[in-house]
């Protein structure tokens, strides 16, 4: 079993980012576009996602899987119960466009509701999924100690990068064994906990396996006097004009968000109806 | 008659909240093995709209936060959830990474009431703060769900509930055997820690 991450090597903008720049404009990103629902604002806020996925250079067939489920959850979940229930938006006089069975009615407030949350999350989309994609993994740990997450927790998150084609491999092996005894790894039979039961034979040896193996990388950490004092990185990542200015944008981005929204603005809003 | 002898403990972990080399190097392992494991698992889907599937190798967040402690349960949880998505495919989701390591961090407060899994009551409360983690870490991923994407209340409860049972299964069912293992293991091999 290969265990490969999704990292997809390309020369984009964003590939030559520092990951924790990209980690501060996800997160301000996040927490600005969730403050609107009026979809004038989240059109803004889409097109910013859209020329920062455009910019990431991915193709279709490389992030398919993550925006097929988007895609449906947005569109088909998201979307039509929208359209049902208008997320509880209650107005006085709806503008009604059609009439339906069972009391049903298809207003403007419940399209531009429906439209309001598939542009939010679409946006979320178009600035989270291209994070993997665009990040080596052996790039996190580094770039998370650029953005002052401790030593400690750097090197904790470089090596469980580094561990997992390790742990894939003692899965095979632990797997092929257990086979060999007779171990039916495909359809397990029964309910959840006799299927749960069943999958002890594999998850337990290879997490003991894990754990008593992290005694030699314990030792190995421990005589090079790991965590004595400022630990220096064999690679290091020099954060670029375009990394500080990701990050500034960021910043910039979500303090005018939370101004604007603070002073009444972005809210849910039906301001134009055709016709009306 | 076997005879077991405990060594003093000179170790980090009477503060359960420190971090030494040991707690580093089982912060990657947990996080490796869960990211692994919930990849593998990426298939087993559950029902219904929501990108949710039952993770067994959501035990592993859980029993690392018990026997090594809540940080180590948070960093496995946090990181394991994001490198499931790095190995996955489906992008990256902060409130449910960030739900993940809440599950294992609460899951490792036991390590205020008990020091070892060696017997039933252990096990039992370690359990429990495991199933008491689900309920933390997975309702505030699906909560949060409401804020992020504005989904309703019900559709918040429609995501937790199914994954509240299929993780406390894995609970129930994993830790348990995890935790004799490991200190079958640990005795064996004279570790205190």
């Amino acid at each position: 079993m290969i265990a490969r991450f999704t990292y997809v090597n390309r020369p984009s903008p964003i590939h030559r980012l520092d990951p924790a720049a990209k980690v501060v404009f996800l997160l301000c990103y996040i927490f600005s576009i969730v403050l609107f629902l009026d979809v004038r604002a989240l059109a803004v806020m889409l097109l910013i996602g859209i020329v920062y996925y455009r910019l990431t250079g991915l193709k279709w067939q490389e992030t398919r899987r993550a925006w097929k489920f988007i895609l449906i959850f947005a569109l088909i979940f998201i979307g039509i119960s929208a359209v049902l229930w208008g997320g509880g938006q209650t107005v006085a006089e709806p503008h009604i466009i059609w009439q339906g069975p069972l009391g049903f009615d298809l207003t403007w407030e419940k399209l531009y509701y429906a439209a309001g949350i598939i542009m939010r999350m679409l946006g979320i989309a178009f600035v989270s999924i291209p994070l993997t994609f665009t990040t080596q993994p052996h790039d996190y740990g580094v770039g998370f100690k650029g953005i002052g997450l401790p030593d400690k927790f750097a090197v904790a998150i470089d090596l469980a990068l580094r561990l997992v084609p390790t742990f894939a491999s003692d899965f095979q092996s632990t797997m092929d064994a257990q086979r060999a005894r007779g171990y039916e790894t495909e359809g397990l039979r029964g309910g959840p906990i006799a299927k749960l039961r069943r999958m002890s034979p594999i998850v337990v040896p290879v997490t003991i396996g894990a754990i008593v193996s992290g005694e030699d990388i314990i030792n190995a950490m421990d005589l090079r006097a790991f965590g004595s004092g400022p630990r220096t990185w064999s690679r290091k990542r020099q954060r670029t004009p375009a990394d500080k200015m990701l990050i500034a944008f960021s910043l910039l981005m979500l303090v005018l968000c939370i101004s604007w929204a603070l002073t009444g603005h972005g809210a849910f809003e039906v301001f134009w109806v055709p016709g009306a | 008659m076997a005879q077991r002898v405990d060594v003093m403990r000179t170790d980090t972990r009477d503060n359960p909240w420190t971090v030494g080399t040991r707690e580093v190097v089982y912060m990657a392992i947990g996080a490796a093995l869960y990211g692994l494991f919930s990849w593998l698992t990426t298939g087993l889907r559950i029902p219904g709209p929501f990108n949710s599937s039952a993770r067994p190798g959501v035990a592993i967040p859980l029993f690392f936060g018990a026997a090594f402690g809540p940080v180590v349960g948070f960093f496995s949880g946090f990181v394991g959830n994001i490198i499931g998505d790095l190995l996955s495919g489906y992008g990256f989701s902060f409130n449910w990474s960030l739900g993940n390591g809440l599950m294992g961090l609460v899951a490792g407060l036991a390590s205020y009431y008990i020091r070892r899994l060696d017997n039933p009551r252990t096990i039992a409360i370690s359990v429990g703060f495991a199933i008491l983690g689900i309920i933390v870490g997975m309702g505030f991923a699906s909560f949060t769900d409401i804020w992020f994407y504005n989904i309703d209340l019900n559709a918040a409860w429609t995501e937790f509930v199914p994954i509240f049972i299929a993780n406390s299964l894995s609970a129930i069912v994993l830790i348990p055997i995890l935790a004799i293992a490991w200190e079958a293991v640990r005795t064996r091999t004279g570790q205190t820690a």
